[in-house]
């Protein structure tokens, strides 16, 4: 039947894999390469080779829309500019800092002193100064949102988690409940809201315990439990969920701004300690992982280092057969050689085998890519539009409005790779209009 | 030659299972469809073939047709006279059909699908002068021919239209008057032959009616040969 | 450092499991086939030979009969890829490409669509029709766009129905023996005598009950309603099929017969019921409508596919001569599936705005126009009176 209300069905969580591992810090990597990509954007170099930089430094910087500055994340020199590969799936050019185990802290890093009396403008401004982008994967300048015009009702902070495997988010919410909500607070007020709600899926229990003690300090925040399915954490999804109210283009339209549990747990520090974007947790997971865990890290630590910490490949892993996926598993990428940064974006890094490849008849017609696109779309007459290059239809499809979900392949019996034809008729689109 | 065959099996495998499904089922069908008629003369004991003429001189002008029935296990053949109305009248000798069974044959007659030319008949018989008149509709009206033959049925002897129909109403004739038509035929019919052309303008309907008395004719002269030289002769065939 | 596999995302799907994908639907559908395929067998083989009206062999023909419809599919697939395809000329590949084709289906549904009697050779015809025509030469599984098995159905039904008739048609070795309604089917019946009497159309075959187990005269899978809901129950429980399809296809048959009962006079209930318990309109909804590669494959694409099949299901079989409504509906409605699709699939993702409400509104008048028209045409074409007209027996 014809529904509005987007619903998602339940996958196959694997989370277990990694969420029951106590979350492991490892601040003290041999090096680490900053890379100087920033959503598609290069960014500018603001140091040299042979430079000594300490923890919070200003080593490039972002311009044009969303300009910041981006900072070291340990002390050392800067010893090169490499070529490291990027979880965009590309080769960039990165800096190579080596650490020199001191942990010097840069000069700006001091506890703040004027916590009481921050206005809007000045929180803002923080999260200007820091570098703060969005943690849940996409990397967005966060500070952009707060500058929305449209005046803002709610803060919503989104520590659903829906990906399968991923317990990065998880893990931050369940170890630091009180930075969670003293963010929160902070991005109240640099959005001047009256409410506050964090979204996270029932069945995670610990994080409802650990939050619910401290709530009563808090009592512009509520706690909102979001069923158990994919893609429970897609932004329109949450907003729907928690304010009943649907948007076109940016959550903003309906008074919405929407946060990451990890941006928000950032940002606390941002605020109390000034400190800058510097250090995330990722998710080393996947059946191919001899011992999958959480490792709070470094920006621009090699992911080689935090597989070899879990125990490297299980034994009877052949890379030729498996992928290495950055990212989670509905949307991430499948990178080729193993060699990856940790960057702001990559919240997990999953090894597993392939499954057999068998002979798989053609779309049926079943119709459940239909039954289960979370924005209403009929990839299968996609399909068939992109085959025809007939663009006028596909324009009446709205391919436009695919979020890359990538339910409808999930689901297809005849294992058709049905989200990558819509990526592809999203692509013929753009050109075409 | 071998490895021909090895590499290629498959396409022969084919052809052989085609062939084993279209024989077999085919097969199959035919004893389904068979059945269908053995259970219907299970069910009733009796299984009507076909209608036909009696031209037994002694019965036909009563019972002027028969039913050809199969009958009994192994199955019989036999024949029923049935009145001018289709009902069963009795057996003819030599059939030996119980009472109820008749009964079940005279539903099997009400409800046939089975035909046979009743528009030709015969309305006297002179069995001293091997005399018969028969009678049909012809354009507009009855046309009647009493025909004489001699004692063996070998030859025609006399002949006379009793009832014709004026030549005004067929259908642009413009011969000789009536009853040429009827004469023409007649005259045919007793030459020995029986299948005429029809007369030009008298087509529609003289014609065709003297083509049926005379077919009738010939059955009924036919019959009366071969009875001669048989000792059973039902419907102008004799006994198998 | 190690070299990885490329993939695209997502790299978790259904289809990898065990126990899931196409192999899957297919098993749960063949199941979901077997309570009408045994029931068939019953009513026209067991029953019969239990009743002493046919011999042990004649019983098994109702079993032989569906069995080679499948078998003969499956041959004529595994020939025609043999033939076209360079791949399939040794038996692995042929195996291969027969396993991902499906080629059962088409066979087994026709064969459960034609009459008892109907020869092995003409059966033979229509599976070549429906596997050959009606599905490999569109370019296969997938790709066809009419239902194969009606495909084959009409084939025989155009051309060769009399030989069907004369083999012995749709009674079984019970049935032939009936007087009450002698060797007709309930539709024809129906069709023949034009009248919306109980005693008419239902009385000589029992009563109402014994249209919803099935034991009327019909084709072998069309005659039990019962069953068809058992099969309805399963598959819709398993997933294969939509459960909301059949439910408004027979739902709309239902109403309308009864709106063309009271429009004639008589809004007595039984009148839909006896519509919806025959003429196969249970089988058809079940097997026929939900056929996924035929029918749309959005939501609201298949509600009206479901709509218009009800209607004009209504209109062919009480208005149009043709005493089977069902087969004819789907082929019908099988040719703009793809225009509906991609009409239903702009209104289901752009919602009920000024670009798509025209578009809306066209499919629903035309829904509307076709069931009123059934409807009012329908009035003083049918009588109530119990008398004969035109002697049926």
């Amino acid at each position: 039947m014809v529904l509005r209300k987007a619903k998602g069905i339940h996958i196959d969580g694997r989370k277990g894999l990694s969420r029951d591992v106590p979350l492991e810090e490892y601040f003290h990597p041999h090096f680490v390469y900053i890379p100087l990509l920033q959503q598609n954007s290069p960014l500018k170099k603001m140091v040299e080779v042979g430079a000594s930089v300490k923890i919070g430094q200003v080593v490039a910087m972002r311009e044009g829309f969303g300009t910041m500055p981006i900072h070291a994340s340990i002390s050392g020199k800067v010893t090169a500019f490499k070529k490291v590969w990027h979880s965009s799936g590309k080769m960039i050019e990165a800096i190579e800092i080596e650490n020199d185990n001191l942990n010097l802290m840069d000069d700006s890093i001091i506890p703040e002193i004027n916590l009481e009396n921050l206005t809007k403008e000045q929180l803002i401004q923080k999260m200007k100064d820091a570098g703060l982008s969005g943690l849940g994967g996409a990397g967005f300048p966060t500070y952009i949102k707060y500058q929305a015009k449209c005046p803002i009702d709610v803060v919503i902070i989104n520590g659903v988690e829906c990906e399968p495997y991923l317990t990065c988010d998880y893990m931050l919410m369940k170890k630091y409940p009180e930075k969670l909500l003293k963010g929160l607070s902070y991005f109240l007020k640099a959005a001047n809201a009256k409410k506050g709600v964090i979204a996270f899926k029932d069945y995670n229990r610990p994080i409802r315990e650990a939050l619910e003690p401290l709530l009563s300090k808090y009592p512009r925040i509520t706690l909102q439990g979001m069923k158990d399915v994919y893609p429970a954490g897609w932004e329109k999804f949450v907003v729907e969920q928690v304010t009943g109210k649907t948007y076109k283009k940016l959550p903003s339209e309906v008074g919405v701004i929407v946060d990451n549990s990890a941006t928000a747990i950032a940002f606390a520090d941002m605020v109390e300690n000034n400190i800058p974007l510097i250090s995330r947790v990722i998710t080393i997971t996947g059946e191919g992982i001899s011992k999958p865990q959480n490792f709070h890290v470094p920006l621009g630590t090699k992911v080689s280092d935090l597989i070899e910490m879990s125990g490297g490949y299980r034994p009877d892993l052949d890379p030729k057969d498996s992928w290495y996926i950055a990212g989670g598993p509905m949307t991430g990428r499948a990178i080729l050689i193993d060699d990856l940064i940790v960057n702001d974006t990559l919240g997990a890094v999953i090894v597993k085998p392939m499954p057999a490849p068998t002979l798989h008849p053609e779309c049926l017609g079943c119709g459940r890519c239909s039954d289960v696109c979370p924005v209403f779309l009929t990839p299968t007459s996609i399909k068939n539009a992109l085959d025809r290059k007939d663009v006028k239809l596909i324009k009446s499809l709205a391919a436009d409005k695919c979020i890359a979900c990538g339910l409808c392949s999930y689901v297809c019996p005849s294992h058709i790779e049905i989200t990558d034809y819509v990526a592809k008729a999203k692509d013929l689109l753009a050109k075409g209009a | 030659m071998k490895q021909y065959f090895s590499k290629n099996y498959l396409i022969y495998v084919f052809i052989v299972l085609i062939g084993i499904v279209f024989i077999f089922g085919g097969m199959y069908s035919r004893y389904m469809t068979r059945q269908i008629d053995v259970h219907a003369e299970e069910q009733t004991g009796i299984t009507l073939e076909a209608f036909e003429f009696n031209f037994d001189t002694t019965t036909f002008m009563q019972f002027p047709y028969l039913a050809k029935v199969k009958y009994g296990s192994p199955s019989t053949l036999g024949y029923v006279y049935l009145s001018p109305q289709f009902v069963v009248g009795g057996v003819v000798p030599g059939t030996e059909i119980t009472a109820d069974l008749l009964t079940n044959l005279q539903e099997l007659v009400d409800t046939t699908a089975l035909r046979i030319d009743t528009s030709v008949y015969f309305t006297e018989f002179n069995a001293a002068t091997n005399t018969v008149t028969v009678a049909t509709h012809g354009f507009h009206d009855i046309i009647e021919v009493t025909v004489t033959f001699n004692s063996t049925y070998s030859n025609v002897t006399d002949y006379s239209v009793s009832s014709n129909e004026s030549y005004f109403f067929e259908h642009q004739y413009s011969g000789g008057p009536v009853p040429a038509v009827e004469n023409y035929y007649m005259d045919g019919f007793v030459a020995g032959s029986t299948n005429l052309d029809a007369v030009v303008g008298a087509s529609d309907g003289t014609s065709p009616a003297m083509q049926r008395i005379v077919d009738l004719l010939d059955g009924f002269q036919t019959h009366q040969l071969l009875s001669a030289l048989a000792t059973v002769v039902y419907g102008g065939v004799a006994n198998e | 450092m190690a070299r990885f596999s490329g993939g695209k995302a997502p790299f978790l799907r259904i289809s990898d499991l065990d126990n899931q994908g196409t192999k899957t639907i297919m098993r749960d559908f063949m199941i979901g086939l077997l309570p009408v395929v045994l029931f068939a067998w019953y009513k026209n083989g067991i029953m019969v030979y239990i009743a002493g009206n046919i011999t042990f062999l004649e019983m098994l023909y109702p079993l032989v009969f569906m069995f080679l419809g499948g078998f003969l599919s499956v041959l004529y697939e595994a020939i025609f890829f043999y033939v076209t395809d360079k791949e399939a000329r040794n038996f692995k590949g042929l195996l291969a490409k027969v396993k991902v084709s499906y080629g059962l289906f088409p066979g087994l549904i026709l064969a459960l669509l034609l009459p008892l009697y109907t020869p092995i050779w003409v059966l033979m015809f229509g599976c070549f029709m429906a596997t050959i025509v009606g599905k490999m030469l569109f370019g296969g599984f997938g790709y066809n766009i009419f239902n194969p098995a009606v495909v084959g159905r009409v084939a025989i039904m155009f051309t060769l129905l009399a030989v069907v008739n004369a083999a012995g048609g749709f009674m079984n070795g019970s049935e032939v023996l009936v007087d009450s309604y002698a060797g007709a089917t309930p539709l024809t019946l129906f069709s023949i005598s034009k009248q919306i009497d109980y005693q008419t159309i239902v009385a000589p075959y029992g009563n109402l009950w014994d249209f919803f187990i099935g034991t009327i005269p019909g084709s072998l899978g069309e005659t039990s309603f019962l069953f068809c809901l058992v099969s309805y129950i399963w598959l819709s429980v398993r997933k294969v099929i939509n459960w909301s399809t059949p439910l408004i296809y027979v739902l709309t048959v239902f109403i309308l017969s009864w709106l063309i009962g009271i429009a004639n006079g008589d809004a007595g209930i039984w009148f839909p019921l006896y519509s919806i318990f025959s003429g196969g309109v249970a089988f058809g909804a079940v097997f026929m409508a939900t056929e996924p590669v035929t029918t749309p494959r959005n939501p609201l694409g298949k509600v009206f596919f479901a709509l218009f099949i009800g209607a004009l299901t209504v209109l062919f079989r009480f208005i149009g001569v043709y005493p089977e409504g069902v087969a004819t509906s789907i082929i019908v409605m099988n040719i703009f599936t793809i225009p509906l699709d991609n009409v239903t699939a702009s209104i289901r993702v752009l919602g009920v705005n000024k670009r798509t409400f025209g578009k809306l509104a066209f499919i629903v008048l035309l829904l509307v126009a076709v069931m009123v028209y059934a409807v009012l045409k329908s009035i003083n074409m049918y009588s109530l009176s119990a008398f004969m007209i035109g002697g049926l027996i």
